[in-house]
């Protein structure tokens, strides 16, 4: 697709919810259903058409990717394991070297059915768009790492692995994060995904002191844009559009740098407005998100109180001219004990007649 | 007094090798402990928080600091506790049952560290009943809890429920924090203070020991 076609969206389009989760978990046996590529199909599709979007978002599992490089290293045997676990030195080059660019990702379930869930908008969904999704390689470097942001501040100090074991670990990991991500970026456009989101959350201010940036360290080209911009690549080349979403709080200089990848969508949270991230995107590249959706359960934020949210974006982004959908921040996660009131405010920011 | 300025210095580059040696350096020509403590390293920390607060330094400098300030105090450990020296105060800090999120406890352990109160850092996925066996062990006043999730968050009810049910909640200060939540889930939930990020929760751990 080109840019014509997200920038017709975003004139056409409600207010947007990454809202598969919460559907997801209204059915019977959701956690037998993330194992299930039809029926998790199915989920998004009902997503898509419940709330009046071309987008099949995927559910926004950013934990795939690591199980799948520590089951391949063999150094874990279940999610739980890969959750907590953390490298505290480099694993033997042996180890490092059976991380590959071509993993079969259907070794871990809940890829494969992430993929055939893919496949089955791709046939099933008529008009809604088949999406991939996935962590970026450095959001999954810092899950690979006990202490990824003295690691990352080490090198954008200007030391090397002979100065530090944490910056061998960091720099080693991190191309192992880029081959593993290959791999499952390849397997999500096999499946036929005319689109995916990189979720690189992690590219922020916790990771990145823009005191360095300025300083002229290149950490933040090494870490997060040149290993993206060669998984872009990839997609270009599939010709799958690069989506890009960074829930994190940057500065300006961040935002500019990622808005250089050249993603078709640009998705941010709320943490950076968008008329405030508008002067530092090109203009053909679609801004989408900023409702602060991790709070829809709270009393706090009412369904006005998102009106409200709503109808600034839309009046400080009119004014900015630029392409934009507003949309949540992230997956809305279903909670326990709230899923009436969060659904109740996706469908209110979804028909809100302001958006 | 060079010292303790150069040390200060240095906790504030975040050069922790600079800090042993200075801290070293200092004791061996005298200075009381408790001087290098308070008033370089601690007041170190402190000047990195409060520049943390004006946005002039980010996460990355604050976490650098506290290692190099950990690398001091490491060394003072041994004589402060020959002095009978007391920290301000305890906190029992974890991640909820279910939450792996790390960062923004972390920094809090850190921010509350560099105030000279103790903190036992029980780690991410902590049940309730940690939480209260910890407290119960080391005789902490405070009882910290962060998560970054929404499906994560009721795990901190579960929590002060849990020492309320053994009638001992007051004794405690509950302190919450993570991205989902809100003054208003803080109070629901019977917590003391909800901040909204690492220094204002040392600020008002401090703040909750200073005044016992």
């Amino acid at each position: 697709m080109d840019y014509k076609f997200y920038h017709d969206l975003a004139k056409t389009l409600p207010a947007v919810p990454l809202a598969a989760h919460l559907v997801l978990h209204e059915q019977a046996d959701p956690e037998e259903i993330i194992y299930d590529g039809e029926r998790l199909g199915k989920v998004l599709v009902e997503t898509a058409k419940r709330f009046n979007t071309k987008f099949a978002f995927p559910l926004m599992d950013l934990t795939l990717e690591k199980e799948l490089m520590l089951h391949v290293m063999g150094l874990v045997q279940s999610s739980e394991e890969a959750e907590t676990f953390h490298f505290d030195e480099l694993p033997p080059a042996e180890v490092l070297a059976k991380v590959t660019d071509s993993l079969d990702v259907s070794v871990i379930r809940r890829m494969k059915a992430s993929c055939d869930a893919i496949s089955y908008v791709a046939q099933e969904g008529g008009d809604i768009l088949p999406m991939g999704m996935g962590i970026g390689p450095f959001s999954l470097l810092t899950k690979l790492m006990d202490d990824p942001i003295t690691a990352v501040y080490m090198v954008g100090s200007g030391m090397t692995a002979d100065d530090d074991e944490s910056v061998e670990i960091a720099e080693e990991l991190l191309k192992c994060a880029e081959r593993v991500i290959y791999s499952y970026w390849v397997a999500q456009c096999e499946a036929g995904a005319k689109a995916l989101f990189n979720c690189e959350p992690a590219a922020n201010l916790v990771y990145f002191s823009p005191n360095q940036i300025a300083s002229g360290s290149d950490v933040f080209d090494r870490f997060v844009i040149e290993p993206n911009a060669r998984l872009r690549d990839l997609l270009v080349s599939k010709d799958v559009d690069f989506l890009l979403h960074d829930c994190g709080e940057m500065r300006a200089e961040m935002i500019r740098s990622l808005s250089n990848l050249r993603p078709k969508v640009f998705s941010f949270g709320s943490p950076v407005a968008l008329w405030e991230a508008a002067p530092h995107v090109d203009k053909d590249i679609v801004l989408f998100g900023n409702l602060p959706s991790k709070k829809f359960y709270s009393d706090e934020l009412s369904v006005e109180g998102i009106y409200k949210l709503i109808e600034e974006i839309t009046e400080k982004m009119s004014a900015t001219g630029h392409p934009y959908i507003v949309g949540t921040e992230c997956d809305v996660l279903s909670m326990p004990g709230y899923e009436q009131v969060i659904m109740e405010k996706v469908i209110a920011m979804n028909q809100c007649p302001i958006a | 007094m060079e010292f303790i300025e150069e040390i200060s210095a240095a906790v504030q580059q975040g050069k922790a090798k600079i800090v042993k040696a200075k801290v070293q350096e200092a004791v061996d020509n005298g200075i009381d402990a408790n001087v290098i403590l308070n008033d370089a390293l601690i007041a170190g920390m402190n000047t990195i928080g409060a520049k943390f607060k004006r946005d002039e330094v980010f996460v990355p400098e604050v976490l650098i600091a506290a290692r190099a300030m950990k690398a001091g105090a490491e060394i003072l450990k041994p004589l402060l506790a020959s002095s009978g020296f007391k920290a301000a105060g305890k906190m029992i800090l974890g991640t909820v049952k279910g939450d792996m999120h790390d960062i923004g406890k972390n920094l809090v352990r850190m921010m509350v560290e560099g105030k000279g109160i103790e903190v036992i850092d029980l780690g991410v996925d902590v049940p309730a009943e940690k939480f209260l066996e910890a407290a119960k062990e080391h005789g902490a006043q405070l009882i910290a809890m962060s998560s970054l999730l929404t499906t994560t968050m009721g795990e901190m009810k579960v929590v002060i429920d849990q020492f309320a049910s053994e009638g001992i909640k007051d004794r405690y200060k509950f302190l919450i924090g993570g991205a989902p939540i809100t003054q208003d889930f803080c109070e629901k939930i019977g917590a003391d203070s909800y901040t909204p990020d690492a220094a204002a929760a040392a600020d008002a751990a401090y703040g909750f020991v200073t005044a016992a």
